[in-house]
């Protein structure tokens, strides 16, 4: 496979993935609201999500748009890992930069967000 | 913030991380100098230990899964991690493995198919294969939760011990039976390989990660691409070319572990693991026999049976493989109790494959899929799965399968003996069904159009046939009784209508065919008492329109059996009225205009056997001679409107005979066997193009004895006998019998 493509199509991936998640989460808090129960799977994706890392996907959002407005490719390496399930490796080469980076950039995101988030 | 005095704060967060626990304040405080607000940020992300431990932790191996306690890593793959791990909630005290599937693959369809998929999983009992014991999402991750084994890789397992050959096919039956099972659960396994065989400490084989190879492989073209196995050890010929795998891949990757445990390497060395030279390898080059790459001392027991099971499992047409784990079992049992095998090179199935490959390449592995899965259904049938949705959609998948294989090629020259095959499957499934069918209108109406053709192949002696006119009989009775009840369900209609007309036509023509033409009478004025109490013609469906024009064909055809000629050629042109206003109102349907043109051409033969009207016959032959000739331009591949067009030359051919034109009667006659002897060439097995052209030489012979050439109608005579030496015994009969009542309704022309 063209690793480029690959990389491409993991990177759109990430970004569709967030978008869903994120639309999804929107329209399941107006559903709770308006007191339907519609269950979908993509409950499961999202429980797993808030439960096992206790994030709760629209803050996680709100967060990553601050970030995205101080470092865009800081923002850019947490959608890929979190939406996309990237590897650090897949990650930099998604983003053209050194796996070292993407570590650094990564961690030091992780703390940060959690900050934002608690 | 702004984006800058981020970048400095990054920096040294970054930098700090990477020192150790008691270096960091230190190295902070150097860092920031003077700037106390720099300072205060940076130590809110350190904090006094790691305060977003777990948070977003997507690198480190997980402490728990669902309620497993994560004892260690025991392997990472393509698909993603494996851990040992153990429940620890008090109610059980178990180890297990568990997979976690890499991230990248938890799209909502992805989730959906698994959370499905994995009921089916639970399902495979078998004790030569590991259970799926649970399942669930582990950091918005799919995993599996598989029963742990310790043991050693099968091939490990007979090298270690030194197992003999006996002690080695014993233990691959055990692992073939297990691969059976599955197949009859309809789960193919798709990645069977060595590796992925353990042998347990009580010496059972276990198959690991079964039905879990396809369940990712299908998720999405991506990871179809990433999962497909790249290792020339497993792959068969199909997979490496992209193409659907069925049981009979399965079976190439079993007799890749046979000749594994038989030979002690595997069949295949590849140079340079490029994908060219790997579909070189797999698809082109001749599997070895085992016995050439096998140590000298074993080499003498695999000559023979043994090289020949296991070339027929990787041959690399999947049809000519064993179809099914259980054949190749089977095979390797007959070895073992001294019995002949079955395999061996170019049987049956090698020959059928070349005959359909002639026509069309893909034909072959489509039967045999559509095989497969119809037996994989009767079996679920069988085993009581009916009730599950699962069930449902395999039942309309091997359906539609079958029923569109069989669809796709019935006209094809040369397609008989498929259609056979097809057909005899499509029974059992047919059967298997049809027992559990009550209640349920849609599972009726596929069954009873299931049946119709089904009998349409075995015997309807209009269509090109097997000779069967019993069998036919059975199956458009079973048809005509399941239509009847969707007529009853639903009452309005149209193809409930349209469908019954049709399978009691068929029925009806199979039962005057077989001399009860009083009863064949009754069963056409039902169904025109029927369709015409539903209002005026114009009103009605064309599909019912033609149906109601077939009926009236019907009627009259029996009247002319009954020497009611009158009768007969009133419901003649009843029958040729209604079929040209469904023609003209739906031009497309080339039953429709098929059935005028049938209608025209008895009519002809009416007006030149009963009112001896020979240019009112040539005219209305004409015209079906216009409309026979566009069918055949439309399906230049199918067999019937040929045969259509040279009964239409052969009834011209018997004006010109009855006119007094010998010579013209005579060439027009072998215009029409040039065309039915083209058809009985393409399909020696067309029973009804066979009988058609043995009358003809009779006929061509009892011609030329009146043109006063006798040595030539002999030749023709002599043609005919060796043409009918080509039906079998019962075929032969039958041949007789149909030829007696092709006499008579021919009027011994």
């Amino acid at each position: 496979m063209d690793w480029r493509n690959r990389a491409h199509f993991l990177g759109v991936a990430a970004q569709a993935i967030r978008r869903v998640l994120l639309h999804h989460a929107e329209n399941r808090g107006a559903q709770k609201r308006e007191g339907y129960s519609n269950r979908v799977s993509l409950d499961a994706a999202l429980e797993c999500l808030e439960r096992d890392a206790t994030v709760d996907i629209l803050t996680l959002n709100d967060a990553l748009l601050r970030l995205a407005e101080l470092d865009p490719r800081q923002a850019n390496i947490v959608e890929l890992r979190v939406f996309g399930g990237l590897t650090v490796e897949e990650t930099a080469e998604v983003l053209d930069i050194a796996p070292a980076t993407v570590k650094r950039d990564w961690n030091v995101a992780r703390l940060w967000l959690w900050r934002q988030l608690a | 913030m702004t984006g800058e005095r981020w970048q400095r704060v990054k920096q040294i967060v970054g930098d700090a991380l990477e020192l150790g626990r008691d270096e960091r304040p230190r190295f902070v405080a150097e860092m920031c100098g003077e700037d106390s607000t720099l300072q205060r940020e940076v130590e809110t992300l350190l904090g006094d230990d790691d305060p977003a431990s777990g948070f977003l932790d997507l690198d480190r191996a997980p402490g728990r899964i669902g309620p497993y306690r994560v004892v260690r890593e025991i392997g990472r793959g393509g698909m993603g991690a494996v851990y040992l791990a153990e429940r620890d909630d008090g109610q059980f005290e178990q180890r297990v493995a568990i997979k976690v599937i890499k991230r990248g693959m938890d799209t909502d369809a992805v989730l959906r198919r698994f959370f499905a998929e994995r009921q089916i999983l639970a399902r495979l009992q078998h004790p030569n294969i590991t259970r799926l014991l649970d399942g669930g999402m582990y950091d918005s991750r799919p995993y599996f939760v598989m029963e742990y084994l310790e043991g050693r890789p099968i091939v490990e397992y007979c090298r270690e011990r030194d197992l003999s050959i006996e002690a080695r096919l014993r233990l691959f039956l055990q692992v073939t039976d297990a691969v059976e099972h599955a197949h009859r659960n309809l789960i193919l396994h798709r990645d069977l390989k060595a590796g992925n065989i353990l042998v347990d400490a009580a010496g059972a084989p276990k198959l690991l990660d079964f039905g879990i190879a396809k369940l990712l492989e299908e998720n999405s073209e991506q990871t179809m691409l990433a999962m497909r196995p790249l290792t020339p050890q497993v792959a068969s010929p199909e997979q490496v070319r992209g193409e659907p795998l069925t049981t009979a891949s399965d079976v190439y990757a079993l007799g890749v572990l046979l000749f594994q445990l038989l030979a002690g390497q595997p069949p295949y060395q590849v140079e340079s693991p490029t994908e060219a030279e790997m579909t070189r390898v797999i698809c082109d080059q001749p599997a070895p026999r085992p016995s050439m790459l096998a140590p000298a001392a074993t080499a003498r027991r695999l000559k023979g049976d043994l090289d020949n099971i296991v070339l027929k499992t990787l041959e690399k047409e999947p049809a000519r493989r064993y179809q099914r784990a259980a054949e190749l079992a089977d095979d390797l049992r007959r070895y073992l109790d001294g019995r002949p095998v079955n395999a061996r090179p170019g049987g049956a199935a090698y020959r059928l494959g070349k005959f359909m490959g002639r026509h069309k390449p893909s034909l072959a592995i489509a039967a045999v899929a559509a095989i497969a899965i119809a037996a994989a259904v009767a079996q679920a049938v069988r085993e009581g799965h009916r009730a599950n949705r699962r069930f449902n959609e395999l039942r309309q998948l091997a359906g539609s399968f079958i029923f569109e294989f069989h669809d796709a090629i019935a006209t094809l020259p040369g397609s008989t003996p498929a259609r056979e095959l097809v057909v005899k499957r499509a029974l059992q499934y047919l059967d298997g069904l049809a027992r559990e069918a009550s209640g349920d209108v849609d599972l009726k109406r596929e069954l009873a159009g299931g049946y119709l053709r089904v009998g349409e192949a075995q015997g309807l002696f209009s269509e090109a046939n097997l000779g069967k006119p019993a069998e036919a009989r059975a199956s458009f009775e079973k048809a005509v009784a399941l239509f009847e009840e969707v007529r009853r369900a639903r009452p309005s209609d149209p193809r409930a209508v349209a469908d019954l007309a049709r399978a009691r036509l068929d029925l009806s023509s199979t039962i005057e065919s077989a001399g009860d033409i009083a009863r064949a009478l009754a069963l056409q004025r039902q169904v025109i008492a029927e369709i015409e109490a539903l209002g005026p013609k114009e009103s009605l469906d064309p599909r019912i329109e033609t149906a109601l024009g077939t009926a009236y064909f019907g009627v009259s055809e029996a009247n002319l059996r009954l020497n009611r000629g009158a009768e007969a050629l009133r419901s003649r042109l009843q029958s040729i009225a209604i079929l040209q206003d469904a023609a003209r109102r739906d031009p497309r349907n080339a039953e429709t205009a098929r059935y005028l043109a049938l209608s025209q051409k008895r009519l002809a033969y009416i007006y030149i056997t009963q009112t001896r009207d020979f240019k009112r016959a040539a005219e209305i032959l004409r015209s079906a001679i216009a409309i026979d000739t566009r069918l055949v331009a439309q399906q230049p591949n199918s067999s019937v409107p040929k045969m259509d067009l040279a009964l239409d030359r052969s009834y011209l051919a018997a004006i010109l005979q009855r006119q007094g034109d010998l010579p013209a009667a005579r060439q027009m006659l072998e215009s029409a066997m040039t065309l039915r002897n083209e058809v009985l060439a393409a399909d020696p097995h067309n029973f009804r193009a066979r009988i058609l052209v043995i009358s003809d030489y009779t006929k061509l012979g009892q011609w030329l004895l009146a043109e006063k050439r006798p040595a030539e109608a002999r030749a023709a005579f002599e043609t005919g006998a060796r043409v009918a030496a080509g039906l079998d015994a019962e075929a032969a009969k039958n041949a007789k019998e149909t030829l007696d009542a092709l006499h008579r309704a021919m009027g011994r022309s």
